[in-house]
């Protein structure tokens, strides 16, 4: 049998005077081991630390740079008309001044990336392979113009490490790449980033439960005192379509100033209309219906306007208690919250059977008081009985022009006097990047089939209207600007839709993506 | 098997076995010190990185959520503050750190909603969560999001002010560094909770 290897070493060493200090001597040869270790686990985590820091920044940063394009309305100038004096995608995306730039880089800079901030934020725009700085530079009528895409690349230098120093390894650099895309579904058949012949729907959420028809009322515009769906000798004819039933692509592209729809449809004000008549406690339907630029009456606000049918909204839970003092209907609560029960799938075709988008009778929008009382309750308007003296609402930058027709571009979202960020010392009247105004609703196809004159009806949705809400009557009329048209076609048109929408907050949704 | 004679035994004791035994309590302080630097070091940096994670996630999921919930702000919490609050917490869970019971109750001062607990024997330190979904900084110049998410100063806005959402993570974090380090009469004070803070722009 073998001696244990700890007595035999120790009889080796027994009695000799070398192994003085032998301790001193394997501490000090262990501690190269042992220092190295500490640099793996040390330094090296703290680069991936670093290194998700940074991911995390750029990941922020892409989708702050595709939010403010989304909200731009840019994807609804997909040729980059120049229709508001200037390049539009020069306003929202031109270099690093431009506003785009300028948010991304002050939300990276908002994180911490090994101790501090980013040291260099570098935002790029790209289509179609090519990138640039400045996104006007790009090709326009491109795939830029409907999925605008950013990358930002964070860059931190000089990194602190603490062990592998002693190897004269100092100063390490990480960088991390993210890109986001705004998403507008028109013309995503044969346009985009992911354009395949199928048409990708999206499907926002907290959509307003007001059904309006696919009827432009600004375009054509007016001839001989008649606006478009008006009748009458020397009149414009019908209305235009917001989008196209068949591809979905937005048939008048385009933004304008001042609230007219002289540049595009992006910027034009109009009145939503209630389609139904103001006494009752149901929805008798106003004919002929549906139409845009119905005349004035005691209840309807003049021309131009747009009728709109109430949605129908399901007993289910909602993200927010009504205000205070509304009747607390769940048509009310889906406008002062968000219905998170409803689901508006954007190019379904009509049919009798599981098709989700009804437009429901039983609610009287305007003569309840409902969409009164929860367009107020959602965007802190205090008065509803004179819209142009109305307090307390975000409202559209003018520019000294009429009230809630944008006078600038890109469009300013100016902080109303109620707007909860005024207490936390964000005084009344800044420009902000964000507002409860801002509404998504459905625009369904009112081709195919006449509404039931009670009950439900089932509506095909070909897209979507994002609007600004400038203000309430006490009748349920409701006074927009449009940020933004997405179409999704009415699903048996040219193209095949695809039945994975993309989700999210606005009818062009941001998110991230892997470039393609 | 052998066994020890006595007579070896007390060899151990002659002089230069006891010059090794010294010479090792000298090493081992510095020993401990690297070895307990290194794991403690490493577990609190690895507890950043699933912190500043998770701060991002939560300030993302809110900021994607409506603000329609936060116009008359009361005890209720509203539901995109909930959002964040239970993805935090369900992170905890499922990952076996301790939430140390911490629920989201409370109220808000302005849009700031602070959620702190302390209690189920968690790491002195406790668990304090910070959401902000009024969180507004200059567009340019701003200092880096505080572990507070307080707002800044808007600057002379030309452009906009981002309006985000800010959330903060402080989890308490048994430093076990200190008391080795006091071996060797070094008192260095490490900081109790470990912080990250996410912002994300509202895109509602």
């Amino acid at each position: 049998m073998k001696r244990p290897l700890i007595r035999r070493a120790a009889q080796v060493c027994a009695g000799t005077s070398r192994q003085r200090g032998v301790t001193m001597v394997l501490v000090a040869l262990a501690m190269v081991a042992i220092i190295a270790m500490a640099a793996l686990s040390i330094d090296v985590i703290t680069l991936y630390l670093a290194k998700e820091e940074a991911q995390r920044c750029a990941d922020m940063s892409a989708l702050a740079a595709a939010r403010v394009i989304s909200i731009s309305g840019i994807t609804g100038d997909p040729s980059n008309s120049g229709s508001t004096g200037s390049s539009s995608w020069q306003a929202i995306c031109g270099g690093s001044t431009s506003p785009a730039s300028q948010a991304a880089t002050a939300v990276a800079m908002q994180g911490v990336v090994g101790g501090t901030a980013a040291n260099t934020v570098t935002v790029t725009y790209s289509a179609g392979g090519t990138s640039n700085a400045d996104c006007s530079s790009l090709s326009s009528g491109g795939a830029f113009g409907v999925n605008p895409m950013v990358t930002v690349r964070i860059e931190r230098t000089s990194l602190p490490n603490f062990f592998s120093r002693i190897w004269g390894n100092a100063g390490t650099n990480v960088s991390a790449t993210a890109t986001a895309e705004a998403f507008n579904p028109s013309f995503s058949a044969t346009l985009g980033n992911q354009s395949s012949g199928t048409i990708i729907p999206v499907q926002p959420s907290c959509v307003k439960p007001w059904i309006v028809p696919n009827h432009d009322p600004r375009n054509p515009g007016p001839q001989n005192g008649l606006y478009c769906d008006q009748s009458g000798a020397g009149g414009p004819g019908p209305c235009h379509t917001f989008v196209s039933a068949s591809d979905g692509s937005i048939t008048h592209t385009g933004i304008s100033l001042n609230g007219t729809a002289t540049g595009g449809v992006i910027g034009e004000q109009f009145w939503l209309v209630p389609d139904c008549v103001y006494s009752g406690s149901t929805c008798s339907l106003r004919p002929p219906s549906p139409q845009a630029n119905i005349a004035a009456t005691a209840h309807i606000k003049a021309p131009q306007n747009l009728e709109y049918l109430p949605g129908q909204t399901l007993s289910s839970s909602f993200a927010v208690p009504s205000c205070p003092g509304g009747s607390g209907s769940n048509y009310e609560k889906a406008i002062d919250g968000c219905d998170q029960s409803a689901f508006y799938q954007c190019g379904v075709q009509w049919s009798a059977s599981a098709n989700p988008n009804l437009v429901d009778l039983s609610e009287n929008p305007g003569g309840s008081g409902d969409t009164t009382n929860g367009v107020q309750c959602l965007i802190n308007q205090a008065n509803n009985s004179d819209v142009g003296a109305s307090t307390g609402q975000d409202y559209l930058n003018t520019n000294g022009g009429a009230f809630g027709a944008p006078g600038v571009f890109p469009f300013q979202i100016l902080e109303g006097s109620s707007n909860p960020l005024v207490t936390p010392g964000l005084a009344s009247g800044s420009p902000i990047t964000a507002s409860t105004s801002i509404v998504a609703l459905p625009i369904y196809d009112d081709s195919a089939g006449a509404i039931n004159g009670t009950g439900t009806t089932p509506v095909t949705i070909v897209g979507f209207l994002q609007v600004f809400i400038n203000a309430v009557d006490q009748f349920g009329n409701v006074n927009v600007t449009v940020l933004n048209v997405a179409g999704c076609s009415n699903g048996a048109g040219t193209y095949p839709v695809s039945s994975n929408a993309v989700t999210g907050t606005s009818p062009v949704p941001v998110r991230l993506i892997t470039p393609p | 098997m052998t066994h020890v004679p006595y007579a070896r035994l007390a060899s151990l004791w002659r002089e230069e076995r006891a010059a090794q035994l010294v010479e090792f309590a000298v090493a081992l302080p510095l020993l401990m010190i690297f070895v307990v630097g290194i794991f403690d070091f490493s577990s609190a940096l690895t507890l950043k990185l699933k912190l500043t994670n998770l701060a991002r996630d939560a300030a993302r999921s809110a900021a994607a959520d409506p603000a329609s919930d936060l116009q008359s702000p009361s005890t209720t919490v509203p539901a995109s503050v909930m959002d964040a609050f239970h993805l935090i917490d369900n992170y905890f869970l499922d990952s076996n750190l301790n939430d140390c019971g911490i629920t989201a109750r409370g109220s808000p001062t302005n849009l700031t909603w602070t959620f702190t607990a302390t209690g189920n024997g968690c790491p002195s330190g406790g668990l304090k969560i910070i959401i902000n979904r009024g969180y507004f900084f200059p567009l340019s110049g701003a200092a880096v999001a505080s572990a507070s998410c307080t707002s800044q100063g808007t600057g002379s806005p030309t452009v906009f002010t981002p309006v985000a959402t800010c959330v903060s993570i402080q989890y308490g974090y048994p430093w076990r560094f200190g008391r080795v380090a006091s071996i060797l009469g070094r008192s260095d004070t490490l900081p109790s909770q470990i912080a990250a803070v996410g912002v994300a722009l509202n895109e509602n």
